[in-house]
């Protein structure tokens, strides 16, 4: 997953920015928003919230701009600051829920997971893998559930990955083995102690 | 962005490095194709850009406006203790007088013992107009530092204002009276 912009038009959209051009910030957005509401989407499952959490991260790199000094580039900082503010998110209806109704966040996360599922049964199956699965997920250290969504649940390449966490690519390979690693003994755990 | 078929994520790395695209049979349950993904079709989203530069704009705006506040806010605390110290010192020939030495004042708060005593400041202000001026601007200042408080803690924005105003009357304090008490003093 990419942005359709080469690093030199990249570069030249920046300094027309920079001069004070806003259609090229425009630009920018046209060519950059599907692939950051992807990651935003895939996140949240929820139309509403990935378009805010778009457009939040729109609105702050309009105010980055003009300092921006940044070697990484304008799709890999999108990507950071999309899947940060998911995590936020997520923390925050998470408290909301729990303080609100006492229940799980997991419960209503699987929900919005099981739109799209058309048989019962199914459902219903598929809800105690989705929620058990989810459940687990939410327990990994925030850099570890990055990592695991943008690698595999966004498609990123371990090197945008690696430029989103700042770091190398052996330091990614390593997070993922380790999330995969306490994921799957998680589960085990489950399926032996469902309760 | 790349797509791959669910059935080809089928395996999972077991070393720290395997770098395979392939998502482990785990995650399965929570891949999302590109063709589910639904995207908005709204005149916002078509123009993103330029919708969050005109947001951007705005809070830009209302941080300025924020600022002033806070100037105003830090001015109204001098002028509240500026107001207190005038009180005080006012009419420093009564200091010593008298009736005061008399009745056995301080007489380091001169001012403050004319007006114990009388119940008027020397140029005629009475105690209550005085008093009430300084706690007009001392509420005034106290919204604006529980204002900026709220905002400071990351609770609201700067642009929510109308938040702490229904916060004020769920204590019975009318936002607008209170500006409106403290201008007039000013």
């Amino acid at each position: 997953m990419s942005s359709d912009l080469d690093i030199a038009r990249e570069r030249e959209l920046i300094r027309r920015i920079q001069a004070g051009d806003d259609t090229a910030f425009d630009e920018i957005a046209e060519n950059t928003k599907r692939a950051a509401y992807a990651v935003a989407f895939r996140w949240t499952r929820d139309q509403h919230l990935a378009f805010d959490t778009v457009q939040e991260a729109y609105i702050k790199l309009y105010g980055a701009i003009p300092s921006w000094r940044r070697s990484s580039r304008i799709q890999t900082w999108l990507y950071r600051v999309v899947t940060n503010a998911c995590i936020d998110l997520h923390r925050k209806r998470r408290r909301e829920v729990t303080v609100s109704s006492g229940t799980s966040h997991a419960g209503e996360w699987h929900e919005c997971l099981l739109d799209s599922e058309p048989s019962a049964s199914e459902k219903v199956e598929l809800s105690d893998t989705l929620a058990a699965l989810q459940g687990c997920l939410e327990s990994l250290p925030t850099r570890m559930r990055q990592a695991i969504h943008l690698r595999y649940l966004c498609g990123l390449s371990l090197r945008e990955v690696s430029d989103v966490q700042d770091c190398s690519i052996g330091t990614i390979k390593a997070t993922l083995f380790q999330a995969l690693r306490r994921l799957r003994t998680q589960m085990i755990k489950l399926e032996e102690c469902p309760s | 962005m790349k797509t791959r078929p669910k059935d080809q994520r089928n395996e999972s790395p077991t070393t720290p490095d395997d770098a395979s695209d392939v998502p482990p049979p785990e995650l399965r349950p929570l891949l999302v194709g590109d063709d589910e993904i639904i995207y908005p079709d709204t005149p916002e989203w078509q123009n993103i850009g330029a919708t969050a530069r005109l947001k951007f704009n705005l809070r830009q705006e209302s941080s300025r406006s924020f600022h002033i506040v806070r100037y105003l806010a830090a001015a109204a605390a001098v002028l509240v203790i500026a107001s207190v110290a005038a009180l005080r010192l006012r009419s420093p020939g009564n200091a010593l007088s008298p009736e005061l030495a008399g009745t056995g004042h301080s007489a380091t708060q001169p001012g403050t013992a004319i007006l114990a005593d009388t119940g008027t400041a020397a140029d005629g202000t009475s105690i209550e107009e005085a008093l009430s001026d300084i706690h007009a601007l001392a509420s005034q200042f106290e919204l604006d530092y529980v204002a900026l408080e709220l905002v400071r803690s990351g609770t609201l924005r700067q642009d929510e204002t109308h938040y702490v105003h229904q916060i004020l009357e769920s204590y019975e304090i009318d936002a607008a009276e209170v500006f409106l008490a403290s201008r007039a003093v000013l």
